[in-house]
């Protein structure tokens, strides 16, 4: 089943740690954004593969934008 | 005699069976268990007696003379759980599918009236269609006893409540008026209409458990406080959620021998990281400090950005609430604010000391909060911190700004004491936002705007950044060595322990809604 990662505030990308077909674990990080002045790692809630990220360092986005996808 | 008490066994050996193997395997093929096995495997082993067995329904009408069984669709009585008594209800779904009719009513109200009377836990087991839409009226008035009971039951004794199967229309507010939900992921549903009304009036497409499966209510709507895989799992959290709490709100949590003494753990000192832009799971400090294994988190998967749940400091229960960096930088919103007050006035129900372990960089900002009416919301915070007379502490572990600290940490609003680390920065805001505001003038005129800020910043982090100035006003009443957390926790905690405090009389407060 696959994932959708969004955004949970209006955020800057500061780094994107994986890339599409990457095997990931639960709990491991995609990408750190940078949210209220402060780096927020962003983790998979699953095990899986990367299908696709959404975003590129120096992106900012809204509430809710898709930022990965794991399945 | 002996003519008689056979008679007797068989009368109940018929309604416990019913016709047995049928419905027995009807729910086992939905995944789910029966009313009777959750009985036994959530309460101590043959601590069950069941009340009002015999109970029918005396409703005729659309051929329900022959439908109808005693029991009448639901199990209820009182057993034990770790040696303590509490009472239950068990709808049997293969009854009549669960529905709940007037005896229906009546029996649970029964035993609402005897968790009461005794002051114990009452426990709901939810596996039923709704109303019994043959008994009309009478089965929505059977609601309203129920309801009713649950409102003043509220605050005098715990109410757990358990979605084993459907959950639907307003049969949903026995649970809504719980202090605590638990789900199981593919047999709990719960809605006030289902996705055929949805549908029909709606035009919108969606299942089941999109609309009110376990994650939906553990992740989106923060109507279920805890989601499981399977219903055993859930009795497990029961059972141990159940050993945090008090009978009732005239009693005490029970005390357990510490599984940990109270010796520095340098480890700590490294968990907060000293720049403020880098982030931490605050779950790392909660496991560090409180007894060992001890947390039951709480709304584990809602609102992440705040972390609440039950532990144990040196034996003594304890509320947690702390900010989450690691999500959405522990801002406070909407839905945390929804989540700490809920937390704190359950806590101050049952006689739970509060300690707040403090890192946010305050209420987030956006028109979608204040639409949404963040203000009435963050209000909740306050009053519920005012109100609760239970022992508070607060310890800051880094940002404590603006409206956040004034909720969170302010010793005169609430705090019987507030602790700090030295990485402390208490603050109206952050150094530079503030020095934006105080110097706009001086900036703006400056030959390079960006080189005067942060030597700006730099001096007003100096003069007003750390926990030394406000330790100075007396807003801090100590400042600690991360290592020692655990001691100095518990030690600030022993000295407020037996504190009484009380409240003007009144009906009743007007919380924000």
């Amino acid at each position: 089943m696959a994932k959708e990662i969004k955004a949970k505030m209006l955020s800057k990308i500061l780094e994107v740690k994986v890339k599409p077909g990457d095997a990931v674990k639960a709990k491991d990080v995609l990408l750190v954004l940078e949210s209220m002045k402060m780096k927020i790692p962003v983790r998979t809630p699953i095990d899986g593969v990367v299908k696709s990220i959404e975003v590129k360092v120096g992106d900012t986005v809204d509430r809710n934008s898709l930022l990965a996808v794991v399945e | 005699m002996e003519e008689l008490i056979k008679d007797l066994e068989e009368r109940k050996r018929a309604i416990r069976e019913k016709d047995g193997e049928k419905r027995v395997a009807s729910q086992h093929k939905k995944g789910k268990l029966t009313a009777w096995e959750r009985i036994e495997r959530l309460l101590d082993k043959d601590s069950f007696s069941e009340i009002n067995p015999f109970v029918t329904s005396r409703v005729t009408d659309f051929g329900m003379d022959k439908k109808r069984m005693p029991g009448d669709a639901v199990i209820t009585g009182y057993g034990r759980i770790n040696g303590r008594k509490v009472f239950l209800f068990s709808q049997d779904f293969t009854t009549l599918g669960g529905s709940l009719g007037e005896m229906h009513a009546q029996k649970i109200a029964r035993i609402q009236d005897l968790a009461m009377a005794n002051g114990c836990p009452l426990i709901q087991m939810n596996d039923s269609g709704g109303a019994r839409i043959q008994e009309g009226i009478l089965s929505l008035n059977g609601y309203g006893m129920i309801f009713k009971r649950n409102s003043l039951a509220s605050g005098v004794i715990p109410q757990l409540s358990l979605i084993l199967g459907p959950s639907a229309g307003g049969a949903v507010y026995a649970s809504g008026l719980s202090d605590l939900v638990f789900m199981v992921r593919g047999v709990s549903r719960m809605y006030i209409t289902g996705p055929d009304v949805i549908k029909r009036v709606a035009g919108e497409e969606i299942g089941h458990e999109e609309l009110g499966g376990a994650d939906v209510h553990a992740q989106v709507s923060g109507v279920a406080h805890f989601a499981h895989d399977s219903e055993d799992e859930c009795f497990e959290t029961v059972r141990r959620l159940l050993s945090y709490l008090p009978q009732n709100a005239y009693e005490v949590p029970p005390y357990q021998e510490p599984s940990r003494d109270l010796s520095a753990d340098e480890a700590i000192n490294q968990i907060v990281p000293l720049d403020p832009e880098e982030s931490y799971d605050v779950h790392e400090v909660i496991e560090a400090v409180f007894d060992e294994g001890s947390f039951l988190e709480i709304h584990e998967e809602y609102a992440m950005n705040v972390v609440v749940g039950l532990a144990r400091l040196y034996g003594h229960v304890v509320g947690i609430v702390a900010n989450q960096p690691e999500f959405m930088a522990g801002v406070l919103d909407i839905n945390a604010s929804d989540k700490i007050a809920s937390f704190v006035r359950f806590c101050d129900c049952f006689n739970i000391p509060l300690i707040n372990l403090i890192d946010t960089p305050g209420y987030l900002p956006g028109s979608t909060q204040e639409f949404d009416g963040i203000i009435r919301h963050g209000a909740k915070i306050l009053y519920a911190y005012s109100e609760a007379t239970v022992p508070k502490i607060v310890l800051i572990m880094r940002k404590a700004y603006g409206g956040a600290y004034i909720a969170l940490c302010s010793r005169d609003m609430a705090y019987d004491r507030v602790l700090a680390y030295p990485t402390a920065d208490i603050a109206v805001m952050g150094a530079e936002g503030a020095v934006a505001i105080i110097f706009r003038k001086e900036l703006a005129a400056a030959e390079d705007p960006q080189k005067r800020l942060e030597e700006l910043k730099q001096q007003y982090m100096e003069k007003f950044g750390g926990p030394y100035l406000s330790a100075s006003y007396g807003l801090v009443d100590q400042v600690i060595v991360p290592s020692e957390t655990r001691r100095e926790l518990y030690v600030a905690l022993d000295s407020v322990l037996e504190k009484q405090e009380s409240r003007p009389e009144k009906k009743h407060g007007n919380i924000p809604l």
